[in-house]
């Protein structure tokens, strides 16, 4: 199971994935999109994927996040460096109290309690219009930029800058994911995966494994949203439904579980298909729909392997980067 | 010979349905203590009361003196006392390696939570897990996955996730349960070999077994100790007779 | 108690079938978006209110045999994912039949305008709800607990193979009660219609409340979908007095705060 791939291969994996993005998509903006969203997926994954957790309420860190970073660039103007960590922990502390309360049910009651909290979320910002805008969510949100001190100052208001920003992210997180997976806390959560009255009988406890991994998905699902906000100067209150939260899960399990990479893929499928549908044709989710139920009743497992396949039919020129870890 | 695991007045009650009444258990160290008793008759119950896995109702348990009644399961390892499942429980998807290494990793408390390296996998992480898989002859096994072992080999696996911890008294629930008869010398060996370091509590089915290894055997019928003794008087113990042929009282 | 009949259906559909419908919101949508059409061919709200869970039965009675009979083994997770591909795929269908602008429909003549209770003034049409919603709990509960169906169905919750040898249908008895349970959902769509209008996006809403309700009341659990519905109901008409805005903030705090002290809800199996 512990495959020995040193640390730097992921690196320039990541490095050449935010590298060659862009020359096959028609926009920085999809681009960026991918990678933010590959972000969140990556949260959603800690949980599912590594952990067992299926968690329904993952764009209550996602919103969460486009408004704490949104919040913070209109009345702070902290930079982006301060800006985003702190949504992060923000974001993580949210995800603990939301683990707290979850966890003390396991199966279906677990997933409910995730997506009841989420929508408390929703309504929560719905209702804070004087701080979130409400239903026409946060507006004329700036983008921060990066100040080095008696260096230099980087503003990302041009697509490419931001695309160059998010991608630095990425190829951060992405590295970190990598190791977090391999490292102590990484096996734990697999052996909790696995079977979990086995993992608590040799001491380990599970209970709070599974917040410290709630609060993992919280922060970097919370970045994500930070950066969507970002690049859209806008935190819609979409960002926080149940929709966006499906949309979270279903990359997941496209992209495949238990896999960083596969995450990266699950958000590059959907999105792309999204676009290209989209144009196509404004009801296009009932393909969406229908794509969802073949995909869950017949490739449950090999996912991201088959939907390659599938894709290579469907749109052949888009999506030709075949990768799988 | 001293105390080293003893339950005082152990009740368990799942609503309004008592598993287990006032069980008062004394093991003595270094010795092979059986709980045995027909089916249905709370042993495996007690057995999770034992483990910290299901809180108890009323009553104590002491290991080596401390009271360990609320004491966390998860925390149970370390206080060390350690646990066998009757249903193979381990991490089929797993190496060997792996489970033991699992094992030995929840010794270090917060170990558990580095994410900023990679797990340990040599210097003395391997040597105790090395020393794991010679004493139940998985040596070979090292790199195989759980999934892919016999059923004989994953019940002795078993045992070693439990041995992990070092334990001073080993709990094992059915060790040879669903095992073949050529595959159970082998359990008989190792629990003989592990008796020269830690006490061991064994709940069977199989009353051979019990006879074969045990110095003492507990008897628990309708959730109570109905007989107590070497296996030989138990074994002799009408009471007990009666109870494994079903017939009333 | 129209929180009851949104919930009760999930919970009737969970508890015996052990099936995990995330599409039980969109049938509410869709039930009131049936009521408004057959209310647009026949002009009456009474055929309407008849004729919507008959419809909506059928469609589930079609769902159900080409799609849902084939997820009773699965994983909840892989049932919930199905679930909500078939969401999308029928509120999709209701954005292109129906439009994407939400659909009025008219409250009858008979039942517009008030009545005085005491010092209380309520609204005729809610008195309607209340009555109609109580008239169907009842029902549903002498089904479940009086009948030969209901035994046979509770039964085949507990052991689906030892029904199945006992010579009972199995596959048509889960047809049966996901019809059922989806048919209630559509009731509900359709008894809110003249309140809140035919809404293709109602459907999370009612999802996540009729998920409140039987995460308070106990999955699985006829009394606890009452009770949960209750619960939830109270909580909205005190807040709506006090914070009229906060009534769905509060409606999930009630639930995290039942969930801190009974985990497994007021009524659940542990």
């Amino acid at each position: 199971m512990l495959t020995k791939t040193p640390l730097f291969v992921h690196f320039l994996a990541a490095f050449a994935i935010a590298a060659v993005l862009p020359m096959l998509l028609p926009s920085y903006v999809l681009a960026t999109e991918i990678l933010l969203f590959g972000l969140a997926v990556i949260g959603c994954n800690l949980l599912l994927g590594y952990t067992g957790l299926l968690s329904f309420g993952q764009a209550l860190f996602f919103g969460s996040g486009s408004y704490f970073a949104g919040l913070m660039s209109i009345h702070l103007n902290l930079g982006i460096v301060p800006t985003l960590l702190i949504t992060m922990a923000l974001g993580a502390l949210i995800a603990i109290l939301v683990g707290v309360f979850a966890i003390r049910r396991a199966g279906i009651y677990f997933i409910m309690l995730t997506l009841a909290f989420a929508q408390l979320g929703y309504y929560i910002a719905f209702l804070a219009e004087p701080i979130t805008g409400g239903e026409d969510g946060l507006l004329d949100i700036q983008r921060p930029a990066l100040s080095i001190p008696f260096v230099a100052k980087f503003e990302f208001d041009s697509d490419f800058s931001f695309y160059a920003l998010t991608g630095a992210i990425f190829i951060v997180v992405f590295v970190l994911m990598q190791r977090l997976v391999k490292s102590p806390l990484g096996t734990v959560l697999t052996a909790i995966k696995q079977n979990e009255a086995r993992a608590e009988a040799i001491g380990y406890n599970v209970k709070l494994y599974k917040i410290v991994v709630f609060a993992f998905s919280g922060s970097v699902t919370a970045l994500a949203g930070a950066l969507y906000a970002f690049m859209l100067k806008f935190a819609p209150l979409s960002n926080i439904d149940l929709e966006t939260s499906s949309q979270i899960l279903f990359m997941t399990i496209l992209g495949g579980l238990g896999s960083i990479y596969g995450s990266v893929l699950g958000s590059a499928v959907f999105l792309v298909a999204s676009d290209f549908f989209a144009e196509l044709w404004p009801r296009w989710m009932i393909l969406l729909g229908l794509l969802l139920i073949f995909v869950m009743l017949y490739m449950p497992g090999g996912v991201s392997k088959s939907l390659e396949d599938l894709f290579a039919k469907i749109s052949a020129a888009k999506d030709q980067r075949g990768k799988k870890p | 010979m001293s105390t080293v695991l003893q339950t005082k007045l152990l009740t368990k009650r799942y609503g309004d349905f008592v598993a287990n009444t006032d069980i008062n258990l004394s093991v003595a160290k270094g010795t092979i203590h059986g709980v045995i008793g027909p089916n249905g008759a709370g042993k495996t119950t007690f057995f999770n009361c034992l483990a910290g896995t299901v809180p108890t109702t009323s009553g104590q348990v002491l290991l080596e003196g401390r009271d360990i009644t609320t004491l966390a399961q998860h925390k149970r390892p370390l206080a060390g006392l350690s646990r066998s499942f009757q249903v193979t429980s381990l991490f089929s998807d797993l190496s060997v390696f792996e489970n033991l290494r699992l094992a030995h990793q929840a010794l270090s408390p917060g170990k558990g939570f580095v994410f900023w390296h990679a797990a340990h996998e040599t210097g003395s992480t391997a040597e105790a897990v090395d020393m794991v898989l010679a004493r139940t002859s998985l040596i070979g096994e090292r790199d195989t996955l759980v999934s892919e072992l016999s059923h004989g080999q994953q019940r002795v696996l078993e045992v070693g996730v439990a041995l992990m911890s070092k334990p001073r008294v080993l709990l094992l629930d059915e060790p040879t349960s669903g095992m073949g008869i050529d595959d159970i010398p082998q359990m008989i060996t190792l629990l003989s070999d592990l008796k020269k370091e830690c006490t061991i509590v064994l709940i069977e089915h199989n009353v051979g077994l019990v006879t074969e290894v045990c110095d003492a055997v507990t008897v628990l019928q309708g959730g109570k100790v109905i007989s107590e003794g070497t296996p030989h008087e138990v074994s002799n113990d009408e009471k007990v007779k009666i109870a494994y042929l079903g017939e009333d009282l | 108690m129209i929180y009851f009949l949104m919930g009760v259906g999930l919970t009737i559909i969970f508890g015996m079938m052990n099936f995990v419908n995330f599409a039980h919101g969109v049938f509410y949508a869709l039930g009131a978006f049936i009521c408004y059409q057959v209310i647009q061919v026949t002009g009456s709200y009474w055929i309407g209110l008849i004729l919507t869970p008959i419809l909506i039965g059928a469609v589930a009675y079609i769902l159900e045999k080409i799609l849902i009979t084939k997820l009773y083994r699965v994983d909840h997770a892989v049932q919930i994912l199905i679930t909500i591909g078939l969401m999308l795929i029928i509120r999709e269908g209701i954005l292109i039949i129906w439009g994407t602008v939400p659909k009025p429909v008219a409250t009858p003549s008979i039942l517009q305008g008030v009545i005085f209770l005491g010092d209380f003034v309520y609204p005729k049409y809610r008195l309607f709800i209340i009555a109609i919603s109580a008239g169907i709990g009842l029902g549903v509960w002498y089904l479940l607990e009086r009948t030969r169906f209901g035994i046979t169905i509770r039964a085949g919750s507990e052991n689906p193979k030892m029904v199945s040898l006992l010579g009972v249908d199995t596959d048509r008895l889960f047809a049966l009660t996901f019809v059922f349970g989806v048919a209630l959902a559509g009731i509900a769509g359709a008894l809110l219609a003249p309140i809140r209008g035919a809404d293709a996006f109602s459907g999370d809403e009612a999802l996540g409340i009729a998920f409140v309700v039987v995460v308070i009341g106990g999955m699985g659990s006829f009394s606890g979908a009452l009770l949960g519905g209750l619960i939830v109901g109270l909580v909205q008409s005190f807040t709506a007095i006090l914070w009229p805005e906060g009534t769905k903030v509060m409606i999930y705090s009630v639930m995290a705060l039942i969930i801190l002290l009974r985990p497994n809800g007021l009524f659940g199996k542990a």
